[in-house]
This record gives C-alpha cells, sequence and structure tokens, in this order.
C-alpha cells in the first residue's frame, strides 16, 4: 500500500514539475505564437506518453484508457490553439 | 420533476449507475464533442476573417495620448525629462505603419530595404540620435508600454537619456491575412541648427493608399474572434476540472475499481493548460 501510495506520488510530482516547466516555456514565449503552439503539441505528446508510461506501470493499460489520454491530448492541442492565435 | 432533473445531473456530471460511474460529460464520446466544438468554432472564425474582412473587428484601445503619457511616465519614474511629441516623428511613424500594410510585413527593415532611419528624414526631422520600437495585436496602451518595459532593448530606447521628441502612430489594418492593430514608436534627439548643411535630400514620395484607420477612431467589432476563442478554451477547460473534481470526490468517498485514466492526473494538466493560458493571447513586440 505504501509503496502503492510513493508509487502515484512520485509520478504525480514528476508531471507538476513537468508542466511547471511548460508554463515556464509559455510565459517566456508570450508574444510569440507559434512558439507557444510548438510548446502545446510538446506537452499534449508528453502528457500522453506520461498517461501510458504511468498506467504500463501501474499494470492496467488497456486500449480504453489509450484512447481517454489521446483525446485529452487532442482536446489541450484545440483548447490552447484557441487561446493562442489571434 | 425534480427528481427527474436531479437523476440527469447525476447522469451528466457525477458519477452513478446510469452513467457506468464516471459522469456522461467525462465519456469519450463527450471528449470527442468538445474537440469538435472547439475545431469547428476555431474553423468558422478562420473562415469568416479570410471571406468576410469587414465582420470580424479587432477592438483595441490604444492612442497616441495614453501610450505619450504613460511612456513619459516611465522616464519620469527614471529621473529622465519628458519626450515631445514631435509631428515630423508621428508623420515617420504612421508612414512606416502603413507601409508594413500595404508590403504586409513584420520588420524594422521592409522587403525593400526601406530602414526606419529613411522614414524620419523623409520627413524632415534631422536627428543625431533616432530608434524605432514596434507592436501589434494588443488590447490596450498599459499592454504596449509594459511589453516594451519588459524587454531590454525595447526599454532602452524608452529610457535613452539622449532622445527628446517621440513620434507615434496606431494604426489598424490587415497584416498577413488578420486584423489588428500596429503601433509604430519612432525617437529621436534633433541636430542643432547651426549643424544643418544645406543638402537637396532626394524626396521621397509615398503614394501608399492607406488601408487602415486610425484605431483612435475605436472600431466596433460585430464579432470579436479572440475573445471568443479564448473564452471557449476557458470555459471548456474550467468546465472539465469541475466535472472531474466532483469525479475525484466520489472516489475519494468510494474508491469504486474503474478501467479509465486518474482523475487527479488529468486535474493537474487541465490546470496547467489554464496557467499556460495567462500567457497567451498578448501582442507582439519587435
Amino acid at each position: 500500500m505504501i509503496k502503492e501510495t510513493h508509487f502515484h506520488l512520485f509520478h504525480q510530482l514528476l508531471l507538476i514539475v513537468l508542466l511547471g516547466f511548460v508554463i515556464i516555456l509559455f510565459f517566456s514565449f508570450a508574444g510569440n505564437p507559434d512558439m507557444q503552439f510548438k510548446v502545446a503539441i510538446g506537452t499534449s505528446l508528453t502528457y500522453f506518453v506520461w498517461g501510458l508510461s504511468h498506467h504500463a506501470l501501474e499494470g492496467d493499460l488497456h486500449p480504453k484508457i489509450v484512447v481517454e489520454y489521446l483525446l485529452i491530448a487532442l482536446l489541450a492541442i484545440f483548447v490552447l490553439k484557441g487561446a493562442i492565435y489571434k | 420533476m425534480v427528481k427527474e432533473v436531479k437523476i440527469l445531473l447525476h447522469h451528466y456530471f457525477y458519477p452513478h449507475q446510469s452513467n457506468n460511474y464516471r459522469a456522461k460529460s467525462l465519456h469519450h464520446s463527450s471528449i470527442v464533442f468538445y474537440i469538435i466544438l472547439l475545431f469547428a468554432f476555431q474553423l468558422f472564425f478562420g473562415q469568416v476573417e479570410h471571406l468576410h474582412r469587414g465582420v470580424l473587428g479587432y477592438a483595441t484601445d490604444i492612442s497616441v495620448e495614453n501610450l505619450l503619457s504613460l511612456i513619459n511616465e516611465k522616464r519620469k519614474e527614471n529621473n529622465l525629462p519628458p519626450l515631445a511629441l514631435s509631428a515630423e516623428l508621428s508623420e515617420a511613424a504612421t508612414k512606416k505603419a502603413t507601409d508594413m500594410f500595404v508590403k504586409n510585413y513584420w520588420a524594422h527593415v521592409s522587403p525593400t530595404g526601406t530602414t526606419p532611419w529613411e522614414f524620419i528624414s523623409s520627413s524632415g526631422y534631422r536627428y543625431v540620435y533616432a530608434g524605432e520600437n514596434l507592436a501589434k495585436d494588443f488590447n490596450t496602451s498599459s499592454e504596449v508600454v509594459s511589453a516594451w518595459m519588459n524587454s531590454p532593448t525595447h526599454r532602452a530606447n524608452i529610457l535613452k537619456p539622449e532622445y527628446a521628441d517621440i513620434g507615434l502612430a496606431v494604426v489598424n489594418g490587415h497584416l498577413n491575412g488578420g486584423e489588428t492593430t500596429l503601433v509604430v514608436e519612432h525617437f529621436g534627439s534633433k541636430m542643432a541648427a547651426k549643424d544643418f548643411i544645406k543638402e537637396t535630400d532626394e524626396q521621397i514620395t509615398y503614394n501608399y493608399q492607406i488601408s487602415g484607420t486610425s484605431a483612435q477612431q475605436k472600431i466596433i467589432p460585430l464579432l470579436n474572434s479572440v475573445a471568443w476563442s479564448k473564452t471557449l478554451s476557458l470555459t471548456v477547460t474550467e468546465f472539465l476540472l469541475i466535472v472531474l473534481f466532483l469525479d475525484s470526490l466520489y472516489i475519494w468517498r468510494n474508491r469504486p475499481v474503474r478501467l479509465i485514466g486518474h482523475s487527479l492526473s488529468h486535474i493537474i494538466f487541465l490546470a496547467a493548460l489554464l496557467g499556460a493560458m495567462g500567457a497567451t493571447g498578448v501582442g507582439v513586440i519587435l
């Protein structure tokens, strides 16, 4: 149980660090929409890979979960595209 | 009736037997719907802007008076004398903005090689020192000045002690297929009268048609695609965050066994997107 909690905590912390870095990148590229969009695509890909890796290590990777992370990653691209481009 | 509404709300927003213990608004089909909605919205406004340029507007609140006042405030804060608004430099700035719209470029030097100094000289301003700051896509004067002050090179121009005059132009028009507001700022300090050498400069004539209008004549847009697009993105993200939070609450209370992605991870991811959106949609400086 403790091992499982540590596993989740480590993975969530890793995700928070990665996404914190993404926010820093977005602010450093403020005023440069094309670079921000590239970061957005990179972020979505990273989250997709993170999700699959996490569930694979957890031992419950199922096609349904793959589709869910794929859809959330795609949604993120469209959400950020709408906010980035004028 | 109340019971039906409650069941419906549970079905769409809270894990329940009717939705296989996950809110219907988090099902794959619902996420596909949000993606299609965002895609259709962005495609629609893209097409409208491309085909009917007059329909979409770009509402800005940038004025020469406000820019001048804010720039001089910054100079005062740094113990520098205020800059005087020069008619010649303002003419040069307007010509530069018009040139960018006519030749469709966004740069200090035009595609035909015209430098800012040529615009300044052609307006009759004999300079010892001169400089140029550019900005586009901003909504307010304070946003423009803040962006310039946050950039070391633009800040150096604004706070250069050698400058005595300033010329400003705020012009709306179409650049690279989109409606925008260009702000051109020319700085200068004049050559002393005794230093003038009578010379016959080649007259540069400008036959460009002004494609834009002065931003001080505020454009009232029929549809503001910028605001709508970002608002829709924010709404979808915030809505999903709320439903995911309710989902997490249910998991925490009931600890069900489900073969789905982690709601907490999605919450962290979407919260980061909200944070990133804070840095989007701002203007560009050069």
